[in-house]
């Protein structure tokens, strides 16, 4: 499910990630700049990999009106990723 | 961290996650996780550009990883980003994987980009540093003393 919730306070990385475990985000930031500052205002939340393509449309349609958004989160806090090894053919 | 170019972020959910800025024709801001268990940097395709087709990287390397989906390889293809930026330290082009697999939709930041810059874990502020050159790497250094 994607939750649209386009909050007008900050809220760091950290805390997002405390609220909304295992989940997906989108949330918006002032300048790239501020990139290092691991903070922003949460914009939508996808509590499942069902709803990551309505988070990717969001995001992308926040960015075609200039905003500036970070893609973060983890579903199943990281996704169950084992140690990668390359299959050779 | 007094250094212009040292970048920092908290461990979240016993994992490090690092901001990173790429450039590919459009400018985009996505979370990676840092992993120096993983070889490759590599993500779902919809992360960086939802109207990329398979047809539009052909040509390009193509591999098959295994270890994310158990028992699964998956088929990534090289992607060419122009710029990769940690926070604010600029890597300049990076070559990384994307699938078009919609099983994976984690983003890993592997060992072909971290080698490349030094990182600091400090046990004691739970944070990680990475640094752009020596000098930061003494400023993050003599910190932790």
């Amino acid at each position: 499910m994607l939750k649209i919730l386009d909050e007008k306070v900050m809220k760091t990385d950290s805390e997002i990630r405390k609220l909304y475990k295992d989940c997906k985000y989108v949330y918006v930031i002032d300048s790239y700049d501020k990139v290092v500052d691991d903070e922003g205002y949460l914009y939508c939340v996808s509590t499942s990999d069902e709803s990551y393509d309505a988070l990717i449309d969001e995001r992308d349609r926040l960015e075609d009106e200039g905003k500036i958004c970070v893609l973060g989160g983890s579903y199943n806090n990281g996704g169950a990723v084992g140690v990668q090894y390359e299959i050779k053919r | 961290m007094g250094g212009q170019w040292v970048y920092s972020t908290k461990l979240k959910d016993e994992r490090f996650s690092v901001d990173c800025i790429v450039f590919f024709g459009k400018v985009r801001v996505i979370q990676f996780v840092v992993d120096t268990g993983a070889m490759f940097t590599c993500c779902n395709y919809k992360s960086f550009d939802k109207n990329l087709r398979v047809e539009d990287l052909k040509g390009c390397q193509v591999k098959i990883i295994g270890g994310f989906i158990e028992g699964d390889g998956v088929k990534f293809y090289k992607y060419r980003l122009q710029q990769f930026t940690i926070g604010n330290i600029d890597l300049h082009a990076q070559d990384i994987w994307i699938t078009f697999d919609k099983r994976v939709k984690e983003t890993i930041l592997g060992m072909d980009i971290l080698k490349q810059v030094t990182f600091v874990a400090n046990a004691f502020t739970q944070e990680i540093y990475f640094c752009k050159d020596k000098d930061d790497y003494s400023i993050v250094n003599s910190s932790f003393l």
